[in-house]
């Protein structure tokens, strides 16, 4: 399953952080655990991605 | 020699037209302090203005009160600037005031209370509409002067911080009379112009009451109030409070501050997220090795003792319930042998063989039928002896029967 392309970073953080809390908790199969160890990766590869797309751009507006 | 008499409305007429063509009273400056201050359901206002000696009944029409950058209020010293006018039918003259300055600490302090009292009233600062400001910002809009000291820290704060967010600088005036609308102008138009943005700064740095008293107008506060995206204000130094800050979704002490609370930090983010990502390594690597514990835990070879246990268990269960059961019908047994022996032994002592033994015979008729009688016998009948080894046959010779 991929991350989604559209994801925000504070919803890929957010996802990020739930999929560490995840495996904190002792009612989980091994397939969930392993599924959600994957999901983690792949969220902090957005947030990441996002972190290092640096684009900025700093304006003046001028009022024609 | 006597002026001929005139009627009252005559009179006024004329004075009128005396004070209302003098250019002096046609355009006067007056210093004094506000009393009997009242605002009249039409929007004009009157008042009169006094000092020490003497007073004057003022009125302020309602199209100029709306031109004023403060609140009026009883006591505060003002400069009132207009022209004498007469009012025929009462026969009174008041100042018509064009436009009201103030200065100083204390009257704008009483000016701000007053601003400041009405809005609460009105809600305006309610907890309740406080947007909360976006973590992670793709653009944010400044509301300052382009040439000031504010607008140089914030951006070299965001630049410092963050090389993601985009900026836009709007510029304004941000002290004199034209900068209040100005102001609120300009957070309408981002709203209009920019929806996309996340967070507006508005701000100005540090400078006396009087300069930062744009940030003190209602019309400003109304348009931060009315603004669809979040408001940081950030006006002069920490110590500066105005009444842009309480409407704002969020105070900064200073414009610095409002760049630090507006745009995330990226290289802590980043610090951040590998962490989690170390966390996530850790957690699976601990989720995995608990559970190959318990998988040893469950090896064969303790699967199989833990049977074993089992069946030796069940097995001795088996063995004593057998045993149990075997004794059950052994005593069973027994008592019925018991029985069966001492039957058989009342049986053998009644055996009449074991009398005949002794001596004893038996005497039957003919048919075999014991006789204990003898009234069973008559003379000639046919009876039978039987005795332990044999038996004899006779006939009835006599019959003696005992008294």
């Amino acid at each position: 399953m991929a991350a989604k392309k559209d994801l925000s970073f504070e919803e890929a953080l957010e996802k990020l952080e739930l999929s560490a809390e995840y495996l904190k908790s002792d009612q989980v199969s091994l397939e969930d655990a392993l599924k959600s160890f994957e999901q983690g990766i792949e969220y902090y590869n957005k947030c990441d991605a996002i972190l290092n797309n640096a684009k900025q751009k700093i304006e003046f507006y001028s009022k024609q | 020699m006597a002026i001929k008499p005139v009627r009252v409305s005559q009179l006024n007429a004329y004075i009128k037209r005396v004070l209302q063509t003098d250019p002096l009273l046609g355009n006067v400056s007056v210093l004094g302090e506000i009393s009997n201050l009242k605002f009249h359901g039409t929007g004009h206002v009157y008042f009169t203005l006094k000092d020490e000696n003497s007073k004057i009944n003022c009125f302020l029409p309602a199209e100029n009160f709306q031109h004023l950058r403060f609140e009026l209020a009883d006591g505060m010293e003002i400069t009132a600037e207009g022209y004498i006018y007469l009012y025929e039918k009462g026969g009174t003259y008041s100042l018509n005031i064009r436009d009201i300055q103030i200065s100083g600490l204390g009257n704008l302090s009483i000016a701000f209370e007053k601003l400041k009292e009405k809005l609460l009233k009105q809600g305006l600062f309610d907890e309740k509409y406080k947007k909360p400001i976006p973590f992670f910002p793709n653009k944010i809009v400044v509301i300052t002067s382009e040439s000031g000291a504010a607008v140089r820290d914030i951006i070299k704060i965001i630049k410092i911080r963050n090389n993601i967010v985009d900026v836009l600088v709007y510029p304004v005036l941000v002290q004199g009379p034209n900068a209040a609308p100005d102001i609120a102008e300009a957070i309408k138009q981002v709203n209009l112009l920019f929806p996309e943005t996340d967070t507006i700064i508005v701000g100005r740095g540090g400078g006396s009451i009087e300069e930062l008293w744009a940030f003190n107008e209602e019309i400003v506060a109304r348009s931060i109030f009315e603004s669809k995206i979040p408001v940081i204000s950030a006006v002069g130094h920490e110590i500066d409070f105005t009444i842009s800050d309480f409407v704002a979704d969020k105070r900064a002490e200073t414009p610095t501050a409002a760049a630090q609370i507006a745009v995330p930090d990226v290289n802590e983010l980043r610090n951040y997220i590998l962490q989690l990502k170390d966390n996530l390594q850790h957690q699976i690597y601990s989720f995995i090795r608990d559970k190959e514990l318990q998988l040893q835990s469950c090896n064969i070879q303790a699967l199989t003792s833990k049977l074993e246990h089992r069946i030796t268990i069940q097995k001795n269960y088996i063995d004593s319930q057998y045993k149990e059961l075997f004794t059950l019908l052994n005593s069973l047994v027994s008592n019925d042998k018991n029985k069966i022996d001492s039957i058989k032994a009342q049986l053998e002592a009644l055996n009449p063989r074991n009398i005949m033994a002794r001596g004893y015979s038996a005497l039957t008729d003919n048919k075999g039928k014991l006789i204990n009688s003898v009234e069973a016998l008559k003379v000639d009948d046919v009876f039978k002896v039987i005795l332990r080894d044999g038996s004899i046959e006779g006939t009835v010779k006599e019959i003696r029967k005992d008294k």
